[in-house]
C-alpha cells in the first residue's frame, strides 16, 4: 500500500495515511495486465499438460485484502488453480515487511496473521516459507523452524554458498529446515534480461531456454520472480507471454525434467549440505543484502523511530492503529528511499513513485510522526 | 590548422558583473582558451581595467568620443532609467537605454569590422544588433547563447515588445542557438517559434573551488533559510516569504535571509510586514561575499519564476548547503541530489523547509550526496569543449 500525499501540516489533522483511490489505480492496472491474463494462461496451460506444469504462488496478506475486496474474480482463478493441485502458496509476513527486524514477536505475529488469511481464502495451509524480499538468515531459520515450517526459500547467492550449486536441497543450520535456493541467472534471465536487445542472447526463446535448464547440473532449479514480470516488467509486445504459453512444452521435450512445486521437491530430495547464514541475505540487486532497505542515515532513522513505536503501538490495542503501523513496516517504503543508485545518477530498474529518495523520506517521516502523535508519544 | 578566432559579444565580465553571465564568461572563456581558440570579447565601457592572458577584451569606450563610458546591464528596467529612479545603475552615457544599447552595439560594429575571426559568438539580446550586423559585415557563422530572455526577466509579466523583437531577430539569425537548459530551448521554441533543431543545449557548469563554506561567527541560535538573487519578479522571492510565513506558523525560532537587491525589494519588504514576519525577515541587500551567506545558512532556496540555468543552488551545495529548487529552472534538470518544488507550490515549499529543518538524517544525507555530485559536476572545460564542437562544425 502506497502512502499518499501527506506533508508537514497535515500531521496531528486525521488524515488517512494510504490514498485508497490511488492505490486502488494502481491495483487495477497490474490486475488488467499482469494477474489476470497471466492466471488464465497458468490455468490453460495446467489444463493443457494434463498437471505436468506447476507453480508456486507468494502472495501478502496486504494484496489478498485488496483482491477480496475490488478483484474477487482473481482469488477465484488462484483457487482454481489450488484446485488442480498444480499450485502451492508459500507463506510470508502478511505486510511483505521488515518484522524480522523489529522483534521476533511481531514477525512471528505476522507469520502467522499471513497463515490465518491464507487459511482464511483459500483453505491451504502453506508449509514452506519465504521471507519479505528472500532475506534470510540464521536467526529467521530458527523463528520459522519454531513456527512449524519444514522449509523455506532464499536468494541462491555466491555469498552463501560459495563454491557451491543453487541446484540441489541444502538445510539450514542447527534447526530441522529445508533450503530452496533462487537460481538468480536462470531467473533474471526472464525477468530482466528477456526483452533487453543489448543482451548477447536477445531474444530468449522457450526452447533456448529449456535447453539451458536441461544442461545445468543439479536435482532442483527454483526460478522465482515477480508475478509482475507477465505483462508489467516486460510488456506484451516483448513475447513474454508467448514465452510463459511455450516453455511447458519446451520442457517436456527433455525427459529427464519435470516441474514441481516446493513441498515435493523438499518431501523428494535429501539436503545435500548445510548453510550456515550468520548476516542477512536478500535477492535486493548486486548486493545481495539489505542495504536496499536500511543503508542511508534516512533509512536507519525512519526504521528507527517505527521500531521505536512497537511497545506504544501494541499498548494501544487499538486495531487501525496497530494495522498502520504494521503497513509502514512495508519494505518498499524504505526502498523508495534508497540514494544508492540515485545520488550518482546510475541507470537503474528499481520504481520509484517519488521523484526522489528525499521525498520519499520527507512524507514517510510525516506520517510516522502523525501516528506518534496518534499513540500519545509526538 | 590555425586556431579558431572567436569574435564575442558581452555586456559584463568580471571584475564588473551585476548577475551570472560575467562568472559564466570568466569561467567558459577561460577554458576555451585551453582548447585553443583566440578570443575577442567585446563589452561595454566599465571605467575596470581587464587584463587577462586568456582573453583579449576591448570595451566599447569610445576614448575618441568624450572618454564616456557605460554601466549597461540588461536587468535595469528601461523605465528605471527613463524615469531618473536610478538606484540600481546609472547612466554614463546620458541618453535613454534603448539609446545606450544602440551606442553600445554602433561602437561594436566599429571595432568588430576590423578585426579578424572565423565566428561570432553574442550573448543575450543586448549584443544581439551588433551580432547580427558583423555576420553580415564580416560574412561569419553567428552563434547566440541565451542566458535569459525577456519573459524570464519578467516572470512572464509585461515582457518588452522592443526587447522581445531584438531577441527574435537575433534568433532568426544565428547560425545556432544554444541554450543553457532544456527549460529555455523549450521557452525559444514554444515564445519565439525558433526551430528546435537549430537550438542546442549547453548546461552551465560550477568551479567548486571557487566556493567554500567559510567560519563565520554565527550570533544567534535560529536556523537560517537563505535566498539568494535580484529581487525582481523573476526570481520569486515573493514565494518565499508566503513559505516562510507557513513555516513560522509552526516553527517559530527560524529566521529568513533574504540577499540581494532590484526593484521590488520595496514590495517584498511591505510584503513581509503584512505577513507580520517582518521580525524574523532580514533584507540585506546587495552583497557581493554571498559566501559568508551561504556559510550560515541551514537551508537554500531558489524559487525562481522562470531561470533559464540558475547557478546559485551549486554555490550554495558547494558550501555544503541543502538546497530547494523551483521545478521552472535549467539547473533542475541536471541537480539530482536537491528538492524540488513548484514556485507557486508554497505549502509544498513550506513542508520541504520544515522537513530540511525537522529532519536531521534528510539535512545529513542530502548534503553528502550533494557535496559529491558537485564535487563531480559539470566543469567550465565540458561548456567549453561542447561549445567548440559547435564552432567547428559551422566554420
Amino acid at each position: 500500500m502506497r502512502i499518499g500525499r501527506f506533508t508537514f501540516f497535515d500531521i496531528g489533522g486525521e488524515k488517512d495515511y494510504f490514498d485508497e483511490k490511488q492505490n486502488l489505480q494502481y491495483l487495477e492496472r497490474i490486475v488488467r495486465k499482469c494477474y489476470m491474463p497471466t492466471n488464465r494462461l497458468i490455468l490453460d496451460l495446467i489444463s493443457e499438460t494434463s498437471g505436468a506444469f506447476k507453480v508456486n504462488f507468494s502472495i501478502t496478506g496486504t494484496l489478498l485484502e485488496q483482491l477480496e475486496k475490488h478483484f474477487p474474480n482473481v482469488i477465484e482463478s488462484f483457487d482454481e488453480m489450488l484446485a488442480s493441485n498444480c499450485m502451492e502458496l508459500f507463506c510470508e509476513t502478511y505486510y511483505h515487511s521488515l518484522s524480522f527486524l523489529i522483534s521476533e514477536e511481531e514477525f512471528s505475529e505476522q507469520v502467522k496473521m499471513h497463515r490465518e488469511k491464507i487459511k482464511e481464502v483459500f483453505n491451504v495451509k502453506p508449509r514452506v516459507f519465504r521471507n519479505t524480499e528472500a532475506v534470510y538468515s540464521n536467526d529467521i531459520a530458527k523463528t520459522i523452524s519454531k513456527l512449524g515450517f519444514k522449509a523455506a526459500i532464499t536468494e541462491g547467492c555466491e555469498k552463501i554458498l560459495g563454491w557451491r550449486s543453487p541446484n540441489y536441497l541444502y538445510k539450514a543450520k542447527d534447526v530441522p529446515l529445508l533450503l530452496l535456493l533462487r537460481n538468480y541467472r536462470l531467473s533474471d534471465d526472464v525477468a530482466f534480461r528477456f526483452s533487453e536487445p543489448s543482451w548477447k542472447e536477445y531474444p530468449l526463446t522457450a526452447d533456448k531456454y529449456a535447453y539451458w535448464i536441461a544442461s545445468t547440473p543439479g536435482d532442483c532449479i527454483n526460478i522465482f520472480m515477480d508475478y509482475e514480470t507477465f505483462g508489467e516488467h516486460q510488456w506484451p509486445e516483448t513475447g513474454i507471454f508467448e514465452f510463459l504459453r511455450a516453455l511447458p512444452k519446451e520442457i517436456a521435450k527433455h525427459e529427464h525434467l519435470e516441474f514441481a512445486l516446493a513441498s515435493e521437491i523438499v518431501r523428494k530430495l535429501k539436503p545435500k549440505d548445510e548453510l550456515s547464514v550468520p548476516m542477512f541475505v536478500s535477492w535486493a540487486d548486486i548486493d545481495r543484502d539489505l542495504s536496499a532497505w536500511l543503508e542511508n542515515k534516512m533509512q536507519r532513522h525512519a526504521f528507527d523511530e517505527l521500531k521505536s513505536l512497537e511497545a506504544h503501538v501494541k499498548k494501544s490495542k487499538k486495531k487501525e492503529l496497530i494495522h498502520n503501523w504494521r503497513l509502514l513496516q512495508t519494505s518498499d517504503h524504505f526502498y523508495y528511499m534508497c540514494t544508492k543508485w540515485f545520488a550518482d545518477g546510475d541507470v537503474h530498474k528499481y520504481f520509484n513513485p517519488y521523484e526522489t529518495p528525499y521525498e520519499a523520506y520527507i512524507n514517510y517521516m510525516n506520517v510516522l510522526n502523525d501516528l506518534k502523535a496518534r499513540v500519545g508519544k509526538g | 590548422m590555425a586556431p579558431i578566432q572567436i569574435l564575442m559579444l558581452g555586456w559584463e565580465f568580471p571584475p564588473f558583473k551585476s548577475g551570472g553571465l560575467g562568472t559564466y564568461l570568466f569561467g567558459f572563456t577561460k577554458e576555451l582558451n585551453k582548447l585553443g581558440a583566440k578570443i575577442i570579447f567585446i563589452m561595454p565601457y566599465t571605467g575596470k581595467k581587464m587584463d587577462y592572458d586568456f582573453i583579449k577584451i576591448v570595451q566599447a569606450d569610445g576614448i575618441d568620443m568624450l572618454g564616456i563610458s557605460s554601466s549597461l546591464t540588461p536587468y535595469a528596467m528601461p523605465s528605471e532609467w527613463l524615469g531618473g529612479r536610478r538606484g540600481l545603475v546609472k547612466s554614463v552615457y546620458g541618453w535613454g537605454f534603448f539609446e545606450e544599447v544602440a551606442y553600445y552595439n554602433a561602437r561594436a560594429v566599429q571595432i568588430g569590422s576590423m578585426i579578424k575571426c572565423d565566428v561570432i559568438h553574442c550573448h543575450d539580446w543586448m549584443t544581439m544588433p551588433a551580432g547580427i550586423a558583423l555576420k553580415r559585415i564580416l560574412g561569419k557563422p553567428l552563434i547566440v547563447t541565451i542566458h535569459s530572455t525577456e519573459y524570464d526577466r519578467t516572470g512572464n509579466l509585461f515582457p518588452n515588445a522592443r526587447i522581445m523583437a531584438i531577441e527574435r531577430a537575433g534568433l532568426l539569425e544565428a547560425d545556432v542557438v544554444i541554450t543553457v537548459s532544456n527549460y529555455e530551448k523549450r521557452q525559444l521554441v514554444e515564445r519565439y517559434g525558433i526551430p528546435s533543431e537549430k537550438i542546442k543545449v549547453v548546461y552551465n557548469a560550477i568551479d567548486p573551488e571557487r566556493y567554500r563554506r567559510t567560519e563565520v561567527e554565527k550570533y544567534i541560535n535560529d536556523k537560517i533559510v537563505l535566498f539568494v538573487g535580484r529581487l525582481t519578479i523573476q526570481k520569486g522571492c515573493e514565494f518565499f516569504l508566503e513559505a516562510a510565513k507557513k513555516v513560522l506558523e509552526s516553527i517559530p525560532n527560524v529566521r529568513f535571509v533574504i540577499v540581494g537587491s532590484g526593484d521590488q525589494m520595496h514590495a517584498l519588504i511591505q510584503k513581509s510586514i503584512d505577513l507580520g514576519i517582518a521580525d524574523r525577515t532580514h533584507f540585506v541587500g546587495f552583497d557581493p561575499d554571498v559566501t559568508k551567506y551561504y556559510s550560515i545558512a541551514d537551508v537554500f532556496v531558489m524559487p525562481s519564476v522562470s531561470e533559464p540555468f540558475g547557478l546559485t543552488p551549486l554555490e550554495a551545495l558547494a558550501c555544503d548547503v541543502p538546497v530547494i529548487i523551483s521545478k521552472q529552472s535549467g539547473v533542475s534538470e541536471v541537480l539530482r541530489n536537491c528538492l524540488k518544488v513548484d514556485f507557486w507550490d508554497t505549502h509544498e515549499l513550506a513542508n520541504k523547509i520544515i522537513a530540511l529543518l525537522n529532519y536531521k538524517p534528510l539535512h545529513d544525507e542530502l548534503r553528502e550526496k550533494a557535496k559529491r555530485e558537485i564535487t563531480r559536476f559539470r566543469t567550465w572545460r565540458d561548456v567549453a569543449e561542447e561549445c567548440m564542437q559547435i564552432y567547428k562544425a559551422v566554420i
